[in-house]
């Protein structure tokens, strides 16, 4: 029978909404928002390129290069400490056998709730001259003044190293441990059976094969270094963020500041660079799928206790010890705590935080979605480029956010003066909404990140299914998509959660006058060095931030050598 | 009247063109196949045709009213057009059970729809899985089950992509043969993509052969078997012995015989193409006026034994030529058998 092309056709139904070229509501949605999320980064560089009063000669005549000797060396030290704790530990915890090993395993990760501001006020606290480590020493010596003894600066670029070392490594340790646990049994047996022993094999196979995996943890540290404001402003180390805010806020020169901001930029930039070469090379060094019982070495006597050491000092010292400090002050102090509009902190904290969490994973799950359906080349490299958020430090869109901000407020004040002759004052500057925006633009990439693999794991033709029998698009992710991804939602929605609740730099200048968080209550008793009183609040955000980790732990200490592990954007 | 009408459908993929002016027509209840192999296009027409892909050039008609037609800017959304279709991965969705699967697609579930698919599950040999959930069942299982959730909403045009080739072979040949069943049942207008000849022949009434983006062959699964449109075609339905010739008074002459080449002009290059079961195989020592060759190898398969002869090419080189006879029959390598051909089954193309 041959194919019938000429069959009458009945009247042309013509629908609404047929047309090929229609742009729908999920692609110019998810460009709009990552309109929204890119306009900080914008806004900083117009400033940054806008005429200023010579400001520019005079920060490269004062400034600049000490920012920038002062950055780098954190970035270099932080950088080596990193790589040095986190691979150490994470090779010694996979591929030795040694008591305590099976705890290291996932407690490694703890450090990870303590915010590096957090640890600089207890490290502070407890090494100052008045503080318990001198005042046991000055005992046990009977010294009786700062004159009969030395002791190293505790507010210095070298303390200020080590802090954020302390509480950064499990950044390289998590994906460290990931990269050698997936590493094929047999590459490192070869080694052996080729006459190389355990450390030979360390430095020769396992380190280069893990060497992106390292890298892209390591660029991940380097991002929350520079991101930090809290630490180098209390040890009174001059980086680029301490940098931004004293220009601006103390010299007065908003557009100072968004050049040295802009400058800053180039450093991430470098960093996202490294960490996108990190991650590609990722995908060619799985050069097996065989996976068995990795070999251990069994370690015994001095060795064994060696390992142990090394994993129990970095965890002592960047969790165990602030913990029990801030414990410690967190009894005896409470009731001074509560006194002091605690709970009003705490409750600003979570609803800020919660608020954040939900409007990030709406926007995240809108914007992979609206990817996924589109699959153009041209909203993939757009929400890509919206996505690079997470790495700008909280400083610089600071800068980007109160800008337009408050263009905006004095074009609707200005608008609504000739119309109505009303003022409307500052609508979103100083605001929870401008505060929260700064939030979305740090975070989303957060939780786009981790919707757009949950939703990749969703087989395309669910989709196709779920259209061919009838559903919309809408219909389609609310009733095949969510259910699915119910796990990664909360995920998502936890990590923006604890990031928010620890979020130091944006809080402080975004937030509404006479506004606190837990976090700015912290920072600003702690550094009137007044950390007894505002322990409780400290120790509220070490155990919000534990709740990812127990998560993370969780998936660490389930995974085996084959199975796959946790998505390495979730840590970040 | 034809349920779903595809015309002059062409689409591209980064310039590379996939589709190219495809028009096809499948009758109320009809069966047709789209068979090819892989990256032909078939699964690509497949998409367009269900608007899962965007169109870019032609027209698809469901059930007389046009759903899509590129000139006019115009494209029902997936959801709009009245479809079942069946992926490779059945894409059953694992949060849900099969019940609520099945009924994924039916909007009201009214007391008729229940009562269909009541019965669909019972005919399925599912009732007793209702309330399981997906992964809990066997391969084939899951396969109905994604079945009778595309026909569940009374669809006018089934699409099955590939549908058989997540099962092994013991279990096929049972589900094919449910399918078609159901299949006829329903009496929906269904286009399915395969690449397997067999599994084409088995459930088509008719099978368009695709190559290159092509439609090269639009019959009946005897037709598409017995008189393919080229070597292409003939050579995608099994084995064959492919030999080159050149026509001359009307015949072809080969080293296996000489054939009737009327179609060509002389002097024209040809290519000779023969079915292993064309080929008949006789034990040497019977007679010795026919040619004879040696055998290469000799194997049983059961129904019927593989025999591989060498054949002396005009050239001097040897051709190893299979033929498949019936029963067994196994020759010791070395030794020589006559060879005789069934005409029937000798294929001429032009050589080109």
């Amino acid at each position: 029978m041959p194919t019938n092309i000429a069959t009458p056709e009945r009247a042309l139904s013509w629908h609404d909404g047929a047309r090929i070229s229609r742009i729908d509501v999920w692609t110019l949605g998810t460009l709009a928002l990552a309109a929204i999320i890119m306009v900080p980064l914008v806004s900083v560089v117009v400033m940054a390129l806008s005429p200023s009063d010579r400001i520019w000669s005079h920060l490269v005549d004062t400034v600049l290069w000490q920012y920038v000797r002062v950055t780098l060396t954190l970035m270099i030290g932080v950088g080596i400490g990193v790589t040095v704790i986190g691979a150490g530990t994470a090779w010694l915890v996979t591929m030795c056998r040694f008591p305590g090993r099976g705890i290291f395993n996932w407690a490694m990760l703890l450090p990870l709730a303590v915010p590096a501001y957090v640890l600089a006020f207890v490290v502070t606290d407890q090494l100052e001259y008045a503080g318990s480590v001198q005042t046991a020493l000055r005992a046990l010596f009977g010294w009786q003044s700062r004159q009969d003894y030395w002791f190293p600066e505790v507010r210095s670029l070298g303390s200020a190293i080590v802090v954020m070392t302390l509480v950064l490594y499990p950044y390289v340790y998590l994906l460290a441990r990931a990269a050698f646990l997936e590493q094929s049994v047999c590459v490192i047996e070869v080694s052996r059976t080729l006459g190389r022993g355990p450390w030979r094999s360390f430095f020769h196979v396992a380190l280069p094969l893990a060497r992106p995996a390292i890298v892209v943890g390591v660029t991940l540290a380097l991002m929350e270094t520079v991101n930090d404001f809290g630490t180098v402003d209390f040890f009174a180390v001059n980086t680029f963020t301490a940098g931004i805010y004293d220009v601006w806020l103390n010299m007065n020169s908003r557009a100072g500041a968004a050049q040295l901001a802009t400058v800053l930029l180039l450093f991430v930039l470098a960093l996202i660079g490294a960490e996108r070469w990190g991650r590609r090379g990722q995908r060619y060094h799985h050069t097996t799928t065989k996976y068995r019982e990795l070999p251990s070495y069994r370690l015994r006597g001095g060795r064994a206790a060696l390992a142990f050491m090394a994993c129990l000092l970095p965890l002592a010292l960047g969790f165990i010890l602030p913990a029990a400090v801030l414990a410690n002050y967190a009894l005896s102090f409470y009731e001074e705590t509560l006194s002091k509009d605690f709970f009003l902190h705490a409750v600003n904290s979570l609803t800020l935080s919660a608020a954040s969490a939900a409007i990030a994973v709406a926007a995240g799950i809108f914007m992979a979605y609206g990817v996924r359906l589109s699959g153009g080349s041209v909203i993939r490299s757009v929400t890509r480029l919206a996505s690079v958020g997470y790495a700008i430090p909280g400083a610089v869109l600071a800068i980007g956010i109160v800008f337009p901000l408050g263009l905006f407020d004095n074009a609707v004040d200005g608008l609504s003066r000739t119309l109505f002759g009303v003022p409307t004052g500052l609508l979103l500057s100083g605001t929870i909404a401008g505060l929260i925006y700064g939030y979305l633009a740090r975070f989303l990439a957060l939780s786009y990140g981790t919707m757009e693999s949950s939703l990749g794991k969703i087989t395309p033709s669910m989709d196709g299914a779920s259209r061919t029998l009838g559903h919309t698009p809408g219909g389609t992710l609310r009733r095949v998509h969510f259910p699915l991804m119910r796990g990664s939602l909360l995920t998502a929605a936890l990590l923006v959660f604890v990031d928010c609740m620890k979020e130091l730099p944006l809080t402080l200048i975004l937030r509404p006058f006479n506004y606190d968080t837990l976090a700015t209550f912290v920072y600003q008793y702690a550094s009137d060095e007044l950390l007894e009183e505002s322990a409780l609040g400290a120790l509220s955000i070490v155990g919000a931030g534990i709740l990812p980790v127990i998560m993370l732990s969780v998936t660490v200490a389930r995974s085996r050598p084959g199975r796959s592990e946790p998505d390495a954007g979730y840590a970040a | 009247m034809s349920d779903l009408i595809v015309r002059n459908l062409s689409h591209q993929f980064d310039g590379y063109p996939v589709v190219r002016d495809v028009s096809l027509a499948v009758g109320p209840g009809e069966v047709v196949c789209l068979l090819g192999p892989s990256g032909c296009g078939k699964t690509t027409l497949l998409r367009v045709a269900a608007g899962l892909e965007k169109l870019q050039q032609g027209q698809v008609l469901i059930d007389g009213i046009v759903v899509a037609d590129a000139d006019r800017g115009l494209s029902l959304p997936p959801e709009k057009r009245g479809i079942g279709l069946m992926f490779q991965d059945y894409a059953l969705f694992p949060h849900l059970t099969v019940r609520e699967n099945i009924q994924f697609g039916v909007g009201a579930t009214t007391a008729e729809r229940r009562a269909w698919i009541d019965s669909a599950l019972e005919m399925m040999d599912l009732t007793g899985y209702a309330g399981s959930f997906p992964h809990t069942l066997s391969g084939g299982q899951q396969q109905r089950v994604a079945l009778l959730r595309a026909l569940a909403p009374n669809p006018r045009a089934l699409f099955l992509d590939e549908p058989f080739s997540g099962l092994d072979v013991t279990r096929r040949a049972q589900v094919r043969q449910q399918t078609l069943e159901v299949l006829k049942n329903a009496g929906v207008a269904t286009l399915m993509v395969t690449h397997d000849p067999e599994e084409a022949m088995f459930m088509a009434d008719r099978i368009l052969v695709m190559n290159m983006g092509r439609v090269v062959q639009d019959g009946t699964p005897v037709e598409t078997y017995f008189e393919p449109a080229d070597a292409f075609v003939a050579g995608f339905f099994g084995p064959i012995n492919r030999l080159a010739g050149r026509v001359g008074n009307g015949t072809v002459e080969t080293p296996l015989g000489t054939f009737s080449a009327e179609r060509f002009i002389d002097g024209t290059h040809v290519d000779v193409l023969i079915r292993p079961e064309g080929l008949r195989l006789v034990a040497s020592e019977d007679r010795s006026e026919t040619r004879l060759f040696e055998v290469i190898s000799a194997r049983p398969l059961g129904a019927a034994s593989v025999v591989n002869v060498s054949v002396p090419q005009p050239d001097g080189a040897n051709l190893s030529v299979e033929a498949r006879v019936p029963g067994v029959f196994l020759p010791a390598p070395g030794s020589r058998v006559s060879v005789s051909v069934n005409e029937g089954d000798v294929h001429l193309f032009e050589n080109d």
